[in-house]
């Protein structure tokens, strides 16, 4: 088990998490400046850890390893710590009415969908609220909340594709990521290499 | 009107100054000054909040007035919100729900307290007066809630489950009654913990938060921003709105209930809801307990229904729009709580419209607009064919059935691996993708199919929240159904399958069918869909609406729909026939001669026109040419591999044979069809009149004994725009592309517009100013500028556009304003073209008759 150098694992932990993207999205999710995702991304092409395919990059079996590995390194000594595991357990309560709701909200009409979309936000502005504190185990988890503030401001500017669309940044999409992040760290990835 | 007074009760408002009591407050005085009855209360106005956000906290006048007019609701309602002392014997308390109201909805403000007034001392009297201390806790446990949420900003839903918790335990030990103090504690204890607050036990302070609260949300970010895009004002301000409680079981007879003017389902017309004898309206919501039809509860309290319907339907009649109400009966007294406009299923959309268009209760145009491009799209997708889907249950074809995650129906060959559904989806086949669960890497193949269905996984999995955001048809969570997508197989029991098996998926039921179960397109005349149709053909009866086709079938089937004619593009004919290979190889052949002829080609290509023309049967048509400088065939004619052998194919009128071998097989086919009109022959990239004059010359020589053509120039460059209107001087119709200005605009390449990816991603990196897919930036407006001088320059020459499907219905409505009469769309898109230029027709003719000044604000 290896750590990978920290810009490295920040490009491909967001390549591992969105599973094929291009290099802008990689750019953006992990929150590195284009010249150190370019260097990043040709040492892990050199290293056979990423794929090419057309615009989009996806990760090969030992690039997927060198994530997971990463993860068990970095993160093992966490694993045991009361409060991680307690914000965790909020967390979870959450995401269960995080889902919840979003599933409520694209099924209901306009008005009910505007009432459940201030609820949605509301537990998103409290999950960014949260993430302040969880950064202080893990200091990159503050960029999550970066791209929820974004998103959420995308939505009240009438763009309600930024709430479920997997084709943007969307609500969803981040926390989908953030809860797979979250699990790995705590070593139960829904992902394993057996896959 | 006394400016220094901030709270009016609902009798005193004037419904139409919305700007002061907001529309909820003035929408409560209007049903107050019509003879409605609404439970009483009264409006703290827009000018409480603006003084409260200058200062920053509550006028200090607004005290005595509150207490006022509380004083005088307790009055009108017999009970008491301020006393201290015991209430009387089976005296219920006054509670009230506290609303915003702005003047202009908007989303983000603060929603609604119900059950203000509440504390421990008056949950006992609202339990003894209920004859349920159950009913009163809950009441406690929905005010917390929503308090703590919204005035504390605490996590309601947390305060709320330890409320639950203690109302269980209680239960669990038996106890004879719940105790509300124990209660309230409990609940209290979670908002300290959580924000360093608690509920306050006095009504009045509680009434003042809650107003507090309301103003405050004025303010939050969502709100704001809100306000900012769409231009609102931030100095409106917001009016509160408090109400008496009225409760649906407090004596009898009471209940509740929710009614529709008209089904909400179907359209059907008639009064239709339920009713919940000694019922709350939230249980009528909730579906805790099951209500009864209106009609049963009619049969027992005739008199108080008879009375309601009556307003229900002079309410409808007033408002010209179905209505939603909801009621509640306390001690026989008749209460409406809310009455609104209907949310309704597209299907009942349309026939609502048509209906009160036919009843006169609509303007066409009003009924044109009750109706969005979106509820076409849906009332014509395509279902399963009744009979088919009978049969398929009848022969027990069910497979497996799972959770209905995400609406519609969809047909296809199983595919069991993302890559592979867009490898088999690319070949032109549909497909339903088979997964045991979906995460981002199955984006592709989501994408790809028509169908998603999952083994594992709710109504809230990865799968169930994409597939709706992605408007597939979805069943997630089949525990029955077992996956091996390395080996190619599913099976369900003891069954194994193959993939590329065909399914078929109702989202709607969670039902997985074994087989192909057809799709068909529900007619129009089936849904009302028909007569809107009807009255937009005859309001927008100076255009002329031609649908895009490639086969004879398609050809009828856009007349069907009601196309005034057909458009062809000749390469979508010669790459669907094969044919392009013969006219790419005579290029190719021909290199060394000073003059190319492609003579053979002619009978070839007019074979292949005649067929769709008979099955059009000399409609009016556009043909447009071969473009080779965009290479719209990609693969089937590389550009770079022909400007070789025939440089001159670079340029629109650069091989005056290519031109002639189109246009005399077009000649030659229409000249066959009796009657028909001559048909367009259209190309792209023409942007000099001189380029249209020898279009014109080579079109002489192509007509010679044959049939004849109208041809012109499809303005599809920024060069051309610029010249609009010298091309008009020398055309009798100016084509746009519309579609392909917006491309040309910025020369990204072409694929760059028909996937949300990259400019999303673009977009959101603020990299441009203007969304150029939206139709609204610098360029579309200079378009537009250019066709204002083709009209005011060349009246005669009419402007015929070809729109897009990636391209916004908003912009049929602005090209017909800039004077487009002639529209080229997609086939699905016909019917949504005919009710919007019905919509831009009906608009435009109001405009006119309304002087200018008068719409000025």
């Amino acid at each position: 088990m290896t750590a990978l150098p920290d810009e490295q694992f920040l490009l491909l932990n967001a390549l591992w998490l969105r599973k094929m993207a291009t290099r802008g999205t990689m750019e953006e999710n992990a929150g590195l400046s284009a010249a150190a995702a370019e260097s990043c991304l040709r040492s892990a092409a050199d290293h056979q850890l990423v794929r090419v395919m057309g615009d989009y990059y996806v990760l090969t079996d030992s690039g997927r390893r060198a994530v997971l590995d990463h993860y068990d390194s970095e993160f093992a000594s966490l694993r045991g710590d009361p409060e991680l595991l307690a914000w965790y357990e909020r967390f979870e309560g959450y995401n269960a009415r995080f889902l919840e709701l979003m599933s409520a909200w694209q099924t209901e009409a306009d008005e009910a969908k505007e009432r459940t979309y201030a609820r949605l936000a509301r537990i998103v502005e409290r999950h960014v609220e949260a993430l302040a504190g969880a950064a202080r185990w893990i200091p990159r988890y503050s960029h999550y909340a970066a791209r929820f503030e974004r998103s959420l401001e995308h939505v009240d500017s009438g763009r309600s594709d930024y709430v479920s669309s997997p084709m943007v940044d969307s609500l969803h999409n981040i926390w989908f990521e953030f809860h797979e992040d979250l699990l790995a760290v705590l070593g139960r990835p829904r992902e394993s290499l057996e896959d | 009107m006394d400016s220094s007074k901030l709270v009016y009760s609902f009798g005193e408002a004037d419904p139409s100054d919305v700007a002061l009591f907001g529309g909820k407050g003035s929408g409560l005085a209007q049903l107050v000054e019509g003879g409605y009855p609404v439970p009483p209360g009264f409006i703290i106005t827009t000018a409480a909040c603006r003084e409260f956000m200058q200062a920053g906290s509550l006028p200090t006048a607004l005290d005595s007035h509150l207490e006022r007019y509380v004083e005088a609701l307790e009055e009108v309602t017999f009970a008491s919100f301020r006393a201290t002392e015991e209430l009387a014997e089976g005296a219920a308390p006054l509670l009230v729900s506290v609303r915003s109201g702005a003047p202009v909805s908007m989303p983000g403000m603060m929603d609604t307290v119900l059950n203000l007034g509440i504390n421990p001392r008056r949950a006992l009297a609202l339990a003894a007066a209920s004859g349920s201390p159950h009913f009163a806790a809950e009441v406690m446990i929905r005010f917390h809630r929503m308090y703590a949420e919204i005035v504390l900003d605490a996590d309601g839903d947390e305060v709320a489950e330890r409320g639950s918790e203690f109302v269980a335990d209680s239960c669990a030990a038996r106890s004879e009654a719940v105790s509300f103090d124990g209660l309230w504690s409990a609940m209290a204890d979670a908002e300290i913990a959580d924000v360093g607050a608690a509920v306050p036990e006095d009504p009045m302070e509680q009434l003042r938060g809650a107003v507090a609260a309301v103003f405050g949300s004025w303010n939050t970010r969502r709100a704001a921003t809100y306000r900012r895009v769409n231009g609102i004002s931030d100095s409106l301000g917001t009016a509160v709105v408090v109400q008496a409680m009225v409760f649906g079981n407090l004596g009898s007879p009471s209940g509740s209930g929710v009614a529709f003017t008209r089904n909400p389902t179907t359209g059907e017309p008639g009064l239709y809801g339920e009713y919940l004898e000694g019922g709350q309206g939230e249980e009528v919501v909730a579906g805790t307990r099951t209500p009864e039809p209106l009609e049963e509860a009619a049969r027992r309290l005739p008199e108080l229904f008879g009375d309601f319907e009556r307003m229900a339907l002079q309410l409808e009649q007033q408002r010209r729009d179905v209505l939603d109400l909801e009621f509640t009966v306390e001690r026989g007294r008749l209460y409406l709580l809310q009455v609104r406009s209907a949310k309704r299923t597209p299907n009942a959309s349309v026939r609502i419209a048509a209906d009160l268009l036919a009843e006169g209760m609509a303007s066409p145009l009003a009924a044109l607009r009750g109706v969005t491009p979106e509820q076409i799209r849906d009332v014509e997708r395509p279902r399963f064919a009744p009979a088919a889907l009978a049969d398929a249950k009848a022969s027990g074809r069910l497979l497996v059935r799972g959770i209905a995650a995400s609406l519609g129906h969809a047909h296809g060959a199983a595919v069991l691996d993302p890559d592979r559904a867009e490898a088999v989806a690319g070949g032109g086949q549909n497909v339903i993708l088979l997964r045991e669960t979906t995460s981002p890497f199955d984006l592709h193949g989501m994408i790809a199919s028509t169908g998603i269905v999952t083994a594992r996984g709710g109504a809230t999995s990865h799968a169930a929240v994409v597939a709706r955001a992605l408007g597939r048809p979805a069943v997630v969570g089949c525990a029955d159904l077992d996956i091996d997508s390395e080996g190619h197989t599913f099976t369900v029991g003891s069954r194994r399958f193959a993939e590329g098996t065909g399914l078929s998926v109702d989202g709607g039921t969670g039902d997985v069918f074994e087989g192909i179960v057809p799709l068909t397109q529900p007619a129009s005349s089936s849904t009302g869909l028909g007569d809107l149709l009807r009255i937009a053909r005859e309001a927008a009866e100076g255009c002329r609406i031609l649908g895009l086709c490639t086969t004879p079938d398609q050809a009828a089937q856009t007349l069907a729909r009601g196309a005034d004619g057909i458009g062809i593009r000749l390469i979508d004919l010669l790459v669907a026939s094969g044919a392009i290979k013969l006219l790419t190889d005579e290029l190719s052949a021909q290199r060394h001669r000073d003059r190319v002829d492609l003579s053979r080609l002619d009978s070839v290509l007019a074979e292949l026109l005649i067929p769709v023309f008979e099955a059009a049967g000399g409609v009016p048509t556009v043909v447009r040419a071969l473009d080779l400088i965009d290479g719209d065939a990609g693969e089937f004619l590389d550009l770079e591999s022909l400007l070789v052998p025939q440089p001159g194919v670079g340029l629109p009128v650069g091989l005056d044979e290519l031109l002639r071998f189109q246009m005399a097989a077009l000649a030659h086919a229409a000249g066959r069809i009796r009657d028909m009109p001559p048909p367009h022959f259209v190309v792209r990239h023409i942007a000099d009149p001189r380029e249209l004059a020898a279009l014109k010359q080579v079109a002489e020589l192509a007509q010679q004994g044959r049939g004849a053509l109208d041809v012109g120039a499809l303005v599809s460059t920024p060069l051309g725009v610029e010249k609009a209107a010298e091309l008009a001087q020398c055309s009798r119709v100016l084509w746009l592309d519309a579609h392909r200005l917006m491309v040309s605009s910025s020369g990204y390449p072409a694929g760059v517009f028909t996937s949300a990816e990259p400019l999303d991603e673009y977009m959101r990196k603020g990299r441009l100013a203007e969304d150029p897919r939206l139709g609204q930036d610098t360029w579309q407006q200079r378009i537009f500028a250019s066709l204002g001088s083709v009209r005011a320059g060349v009246p005669d020459c009419q402007i015929g556009v070809r729109i897009g499907r990636a391209q916004s219905p908003e912009l049929l409505g602005a090209y017909y304003r800039a004077g487009a009469r002639i529209f080229i769309l997609e086939p699905e898109d016909l019917w949504v073209a005919i009710v919007e230029l019905g919509k831009a027709a009906l608009q435009q003719a109001c405009d006119v008759e309304v002087p200018a000044a008068a719409t000025a604000v």
